[in-house]
Parts: C-alpha cells; structure tokens; sequence
C-alpha cells in the first residue's frame, strides 16, 4: 500500500476511548455501526494484540494513528476510574502538536463542567445513554455534509449488531463484547451490512 | 532608489476603489479561513473527502474477509432469524 493510500486510511481512523463495561455495550455498538456506515474505521484499545507491551504504549501508539477520537466521559463513578481522562489528555496533547482532533460524549448536560472545568470551552456531545443519539452525535459531527446516511438506515445496522453479540459472546464463553475476536467480528458484521444497504463500498 | 516613507505612501496614490477592494479581498480570506474545518473547534468535525470500502476497514484491521465469510453466513442467518 502507498503512502497516500496509507494517509488516507489514517485519516478515516477513529479511536474508541469509552468505558468497557456491560452497561456501555449498547453504545459501543452503536459506534461501531455508525462509524462504519459513513466510512470511517472504528479503533479501540481492545483489538490490539498485547505482545508484552507495555499498555500505555500500545495506547499510544494506536490514538497517534487517528486522525479523531471519541472520549465518552459519561462513568462518573466510585471508586472513580481515570483512564479514559488520561487519554483524552493524550488526544489533547495530539491535537497542540499535531492537528488530531476530538470528539467529547457525556451522558449529562454540563456534568463536564465541574468534572473537567480545565476543558470550558469544549462542548461535550450529550447522548443520555442513549444509542440512537450517540449515532445522531457521530453522523453530525463525522458524516460527510453532502452524503451522510440516513439514520434509519444506521439503526438498522445497529439493530442487526444487537442481534448478532449476544452469539458472538455465547460462541466465545465470554460475558461481554470488549474482546478482540468479538471486536473483530462485530466490525465484519457491520461493514457486511453496511455495504447491504450501499452505506459504503465493497 | 525608492526610499521607505515612499513605499508606505503608495496605496494613497493608487484609486480608492483598487485599495477598497483588497481590503475586502482580505476580509473574505479570513472568512473564509475562519469557516475551514481545521480552524474549527477541537470538539471533531473532520469531514473526509472519500469514506473507506468496506475492504479498506477490513484490512486496516487485519480480518481476512475469506476466513470471516462462513461466521458471517452464519450471524447473517442469525440475524435475520431474531
């Protein structure tokens, strides 16, 4: 593949930094659908291979080949968790050196304000755990302004990723989709339907 | 030799007209600067000219499509059974 070529997929590259928990399951297919079906290509922490590597550096390295990230900042929880602050910081450190740029969910109006008041100025996406509009915030923010897709459309590959994890889970004896073999098939899935609907290209 | 107090009187001796319109000419340059995707808000907003093929998602990720076509039979059926 050439340089160019190479560019250009890192340009369609979209980090997931968003809470792997079973309660988060629905919004993160919810991403996956919707990113696929405008062409973009989903990333997350959980496809990388570990290889003895350290975690942080795999992180790293992996937002640093995406143009945007997606930071869902919508567990506020105790004991609190700070991973998903902790990269942002990174996304924001990226975007001051070298132009990567962000995306910030929360689930609850101005909650930002007071857990991340150094961050004013930047308007959080606020989906209120919702699926269908945490895939409304990423087709207006990411959807291309001519030919973004219908969201109807979007639901629907939604809907079949809804339909196929709890098999992909029960096939892998796990108890959630935030596994690389899963990750891996749901984006199969969601490409595959994505093209049924002439979302995207084959 | 053209001294500098010159040069700085130059744009009195050309019309007004030709200076009113550079300075408009500017104005819609930074318009038109300010309105670029890049010089939005970090908060997104990056539109890509071309969305990647679905083989180009795929093979970004390293999933072999052949080896993913009899899950995918199979999750399709699965699918459209629920």
């Amino acid at each position: 593949m050439g340089g160019a070529s190479q560019a250009g997929v890192a340009q369609r590259r979209v980090f997931l930094n968003v809470p792997y928990d079973a309660g988060y399951e629905q919004n993160f297919l919810a991403l996956i659908a919707a990113l696929i079906s405008i062409g973009r290509i989903p990333r997350c922490a959980v496809e990388e291979p570990v290889l003895g590597r350290n975690r942080m550096a795999r992180i790293f390295k992996l937002i640093r080949s995406c143009k945007v990230s997606i930071h869902d900042l919508c567990r506020v929880t105790l004991p609190p968790r700070f991973n998903i602050p902790f990269e942002l910081g990174i996304a924001f450190t990226l975007w001051k050196l070298q132009g990567h740029k962000f995306i910030v969910l929360e689930s609850k109006r101005y909650r930002m304000d007071v857990n991340l008041s150094d961050l004013k100025g930047v308007d959080p996406l606020v989906h209120t755990n919702n699926p269908r509009k945490i895939v409304s915030c990423v087709l207006s923010e990411l959807g291309s302004t001519g030919g973004a897709p219908d969201i109807e459309q979007v639901m629907e590959v939604f809907n079949h990723l809804q339909r196929v994890a709890p098999k992909l889970i029960r096939s892998h004896k796990g108890s959630k989709v935030f596994y690389r073999p899963i990750f891996n098939a749901l984006v199969a899935v969601a490409t595959e339907q994505a093209v049924a609907r002439g979302l995207i290209r084959p | 030799m053209v001294g500098g107090s010159e040069r700085r009187k130059r744009p009195e001796t050309t019309a007004a007209g030709d200076v009113n319109m550079s300075r408009k000419n500017v104005e819609a340059k930074t318009v038109q600067k300010a309105r670029r995707p890049s010089n939005r808000a970090v908060n997104g907003y990056v539109h890509v000219a071309k969305p990647a093929t679905a083989s180009e998602i795929l093979r970004d990720l390293g999933i072999c499509r052949a080896r993913m076509k009899p899950l995918l039979q199979t999750l399709s059926f699965a699918g459209a059974q629920s």
